[in-house]
């Protein structure tokens, strides 16, 4: 039963000078490192980042349609949830990785809202 | 049972466990490439996940992800340019592709550089949000599972980052072992006897001297590329850019760097030099290196810089706090009981007082001030109180000037800083005193005004010494002298020095100065310590363990104290001024009460709440006005007002938590208006309490202001402890803070919040967010009063309108 209770109530965040100057340093390094960045002088070429055409065909349909079909039983008007990629470099191989979507919603609301500008024009 | 529970979480826990908390699942993990450890992605009952709060401590920026967390053995890099700084990274998603990459929020992810128009670079999002990782990066961990792992509190993680520094295998555990973390005994108001004091202080010192030397070495710059020259004293100079990666390291004139070679055009080479020159907009500094002896100046590329931590000042604080406790010649019995806080009997000192009080060559004094110098002059010890701009600097030398003249003893005066020192050391110039300024060797190649009256520029003056001079004109012409010259030249030069320190009426040093050798064999009676509220307890005793008879204390204990880096030195009470402690055991300061800076409107604020109503103005209203061509005040007898904004202090996606753009274009529309008007910049002072605002207001107005860059570069834009001690016609004070939940940070201490409003002459421009601000006592009353005054106002510049906010009735402050 204990542990029913614990799942009520999570960390409870205690204020104190030491986390408020954590905050303070937070900010600080923030601030800093981007202050730096932008003193920096960087040779930085163009960016030019192109999603592999075999992109769609092969790896995005598995994401909508393989793994968890569980969850994938959602009510009719729903459209089935988004398989997320993160795209990420391997010396010149391109991976991708799924996303958790859960957790974070935004950019799949936006992504959604964009598909439905598409179709309606 | 509590330890057992602690044994079953603690037992065998994975490499990859959270160091802090113990959670162990490999999603919710981190492991920081710097300092080799994991962390979790939970806040615990911190305001950041773990992870972040190792980050900001340890100053790490890479880190790794676990193989099986969400992402895989996905690197954390810009998809661009491989950056791996997490504090820079954020990510963008593509138009159509259900895809994301990474980039650095700069250059990548800036739309100008972004070509593929299948990207929303717009959308660009920073990975650390609310100073936590993005879930879908690492996972954090449930509820249940924080409640579970070990409790942490911020208190802890900082005593574990701060060990780890030393002993980077400890645990927390190991926290709990005795000597880890003794506190050092808390300063007291009365002491024993000088043993007890030193036994007190010298202990602080030492933390503070520890902990200056660990920030200091840890600053180590690569990549530099130097610029050459030489001096006019045909010493070579470098100049580089030093970076300002961490600014709890401020580079200082005369602050020691090494600068060492590593490429392979030439053979290793290190050097030594002093900072002469530093230029705070580009961070670019000029060091003066010790010896030309085969300095690489060839090439350009490949250097490496870093700190040279001197423990001078140090050493003589406690040499000071050493002489005070075995020396009864130090000072006086009575100073001696008196700075130890026993009972002593009122004294006055026979002595025949100065028919004219005023000093030649100083302006005529004020009741206040008359009553000041009157009353120091009989008695041993005395307090000085000077509130912003009653004169503190011509009373002090007026002090001078009578110590010196009826005494005919010489008096050393001193403050905690070079500027401060230098202001009063013209002063007492001017009434026809014999003065000597006493600098470091460091700074011997630092211009001021009072540069003529350096020790070491009068010994080149001296007339009638022909083989110093000639030694010194063949020093000058070859830069370096064969030993057996360089060994007379320097004997000779000895003497010189000797003969004037011995002649002058007035020696004039920083506090810490006054620890210089070439005063050790002279003795003191008469001792003035300008601003001796900045400088802490045992930097004060420097000048005053020279044989003090008489001591006068000049500062103000309501602006801001003495900086002190080393927190438990500073909890323990070294923050303290001994000006303080001595208001605290009952000694009443003279308080100068007439100001001459500030219009009356503004003082009166300022005099209600931190001065008891005891400010007299010695300026009219008329006196400190100055119109501003195309610009009204909201009341045009009052030169001030404050403009409430709701800006919001920003988080996540294009900015920074603690800037706050609204602000920053509020303070350059201001700054816009009143050069139009007609203002020179730098009549214009921008104060802002932290360093990211002050950096994005100088980028923000450069970019957005309508005027010519130049303009804007030169207004001052500096924190609220860098204006202390000076002046501008026109202050804008931007506040910055405006969040609900997280207090005002800097602008909570009085004795700042006093010293901001202090600052103008002619007008104050307050920007903030009232609502956040108001919740503090301090800033109820001074917004209660503005709304008062109906000077509290909102909209655009140009249309200004009385605010309707309404606050709760502020509480009577008690002092
Ligand atoms: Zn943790
Ligand atoms: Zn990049
Ligand atoms: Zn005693």
């Amino acid at each position: 039963e204990g542990e029913f209770e614990m799942k009520q109530k999570g960390p409870k965040h205690m204020t104190c000078p030491e986390d408020d100057d954590f905050m303070a340093a937070f900010d600080k390094m923030l601030v800093d490192n981007i202050q730096q960045r932008s003193h920096e002088t960087l040779k930085v070429t163009q960016t030019d980042i192109a999603v592999p055409t075999n992109y769609k065909s092969q790896v995005r349909k598995p994401f909508v349609a393989a793994k968890d079909s569980m969850v994938e039983q959602t009510s009719e008007g729903n459209s089935p949830p988004l398989k997320f990629a993160l795209m990420t470099k391997k010396g010149n191989k391109t991976q991708f990785s799924t996303l958790d979507l859960n957790v974070s919603q935004q950019f799949a609301t936006r992504y959604r809202e964009r598909e439905m500008e598409e179709k309606a024009e | 049972e509590d330890d057992e529970e602690e044994a079953y979480y603690m037992k065998d826990l994975p490499k990859y466990a959270c160091a802090y908390c113990g959670i162990h699942d490999p999603a919710c993990v981190v492991y920081c490439n710097t300092t080799k450890k994991w962390f979790c992605n939970g806040r615990g009952n911190t305001s950041g996940s773990h992870i972040v709060n190792h980050l900001v401590r340890a100053k790490a920026k890479e880190v790794t992800l676990h193989k099986d967390g969400p992402l895989g053995e996905a690197a954390l890099e810009c998809y661009n340019c491989t950056c791996k700084n997490v504090f820079l990274l954020g990510y963008i998603s593509a138009k159509l592709d259900s895809v994301v990459v990474l980039l650095c929020r700069q250059p990548c992810a800036s739309t100008s550089s972004l070509k593929d128009t299948n990207w929303d670079s717009s959308s660009w999002q920073p990975l650390i949000q609310d100073r936590q990782f993005l879930g879908w990066i690492v996972k954090v961990p449930s509820d249940s599972e924080q409640m579970r792992a070990r409790q942490i509190s911020a208190l802890q993680i900082n005593k574990l980052e701060e060990l780890w520094k030393e002993k980077p295998d400890a645990k927390l555990e190991d926290l709990e072992k005795p000597g880890i973390d003794e506190e050092p005994a808390q300063v007291m108001l009365r002491y024993e006897d000088a043993y007890q004091y030193q036994n007190v202080f010298g202990p602080l010192v030492k933390f503070e001297a520890d902990n200056d030397k660990k920030t200091k070495e840890s600053q180590t710059q690569d990549n530099i590329t130097v610029h050459w020259d030489i001096g006019l004293n045909k010493k070579r100079t470098a100049t580089f850019i030093f970076p300002k990666a961490n600014d709890e390291i401020k580079l200082m004139m005369g602050d020691e760097l090494r600068l060492k070679y590593l490429g392979e055009m030439h053979k290793p080479w290190a050097g030594v030099g002093h900072v002469i020159k530093i230029d705070s907009l580009t961070n670019e500094v000029t060091i003066e290196l010790k010896s030309n002896a085969n300095v690489p100046n060839d090439c350009t590329q490949n250097f490496v810089t870093d700190f040279v931590w001197k423990s001078t000042s140090f050493d003589r604080m406690q040499s000071a706090l050493k002489v005070f406790a075995v020396d009864e010649h130090s000072v006086s019995a009575y100073i001696y009981h008196k700075l130890l806080g026993h009972e002593m009997e009122e004294v006055v000192m026979k002595t025949s007082l100065p028919k004219r009080f005023s000093a030649p060559g100083l302006p005529e004094l004020n009741h206040s001030q008359v009553y000041a110098v009157k009353t120091v002059l009989q008695r041993p010890i005395s307090l000085i109180q000077g509130p912003p701009g009653t004169g503190k600097t011509v009373t002090s030398a007026t002090i001078v000037y009578h110590l010196a003249k009826q005494n005919s003893h010489q008096v050393l005066v001193c403050a905690p800083s070079n500027i401060a020192v230098d202001q009063l050391t013209e002063k007492i110039h001017k009434t026809g005193l014999k003065v000597v300024r006493l600098a470091a060797k460091s700074r011997e190649a630092i211009a001021s005004d009072v540069s003529f009256l350096a020790l070491h520029n009068q010994v080149r003056n001296l007339s009638g010494n022909g083989e110093l001079a000639k030694l010194q004109l063949l020093k000058d012409e070859t830069g370096e002298l064969s030993s057996n010259d360089e060994k007379r030249y320097r004997t000779l030069k000895r003497q010189a020095e000797k003969e004037l320190l011995q002649h002058a009426d007035v020696i004039c040093c920083t506090c810490v100065g006054a620890g210089d050798p070439r005063l050790s064999n002279m003795n003191f009676k008469y001792t003035l310590i300008d601003e001796s509220t900045q400088a802490t307890e045992p930097e004060c005793m420097i000048p005053v363990v020279l044989g003090c008879r008489q001591l006068v204390l000049v500062g103000d204990h309501c602006q801001l104290g003495p900086v002190v880096m080393c927190k438990k030195a500073a909890r323990a009470g070294l923050s303290q001024s001994l000006f303080e402690r001595l208001v605290v055991l009952g000694t009443r300061p003279i308080r100068l009460q007439v100001q001459y800076r500030m219009h009356p409107a503004l003082s009166a604020f300022p005099s209600n709440i931190f001065y008891e109503g005891s400010l007299q103005n010695g300026v009219t209203a008329a006196e400190r006005t100055r119109p501003i061509a195309d610009f009204h005040w909201p009341q045009p007898e009052k030169p001030m007002f404050f403009l409430a904004t709701s800006g919001q202090e920003e988080i996540s996606s294009s900015g920074t938590s603690y800037l706050n753009r609204a602000e920053a274009a509020c303070v350059e529309k201001i700054a816009t208006k009143f050069l139009k008007g007609g203002i020179k910049p730098d009549q214009i002072g921008v104060i802002t309490p932290y360093e990211g605002q002050r950096a994005y207001c100088v980028m923000y107005m450069k970019h957005s202001g309508t005027m010519p860059n130049k303009l804007y570069e030169e207004i001052e834009v500096a924190s609220v402890d860098a204006f202390q001690g000076r002046e501008k016609d026109f202050i804008i004070l931007s506040c910055v803070r405006a969040n609900e939940h997280q207090g005002i940070g800097f602008l909570n201490d009085p004795r700042r919040l006093n010293v901001a409003l202090t600052r103008a002459k002619y007008g104050i421009i307050i920007v903030g967010n009232p609502k956040v601000l108001s919740k503090q006592e301090l800033w109820n009353h001074l917004l209660t009063d503005y709304k008062e005054q109906q000077v509290l106002v909102e909209g655009p510049l140009s249309h200004l309108k009385e605010s309707m906010m309404q606050f709760s009735k502020p509480r009577k402050l008690v002092n």
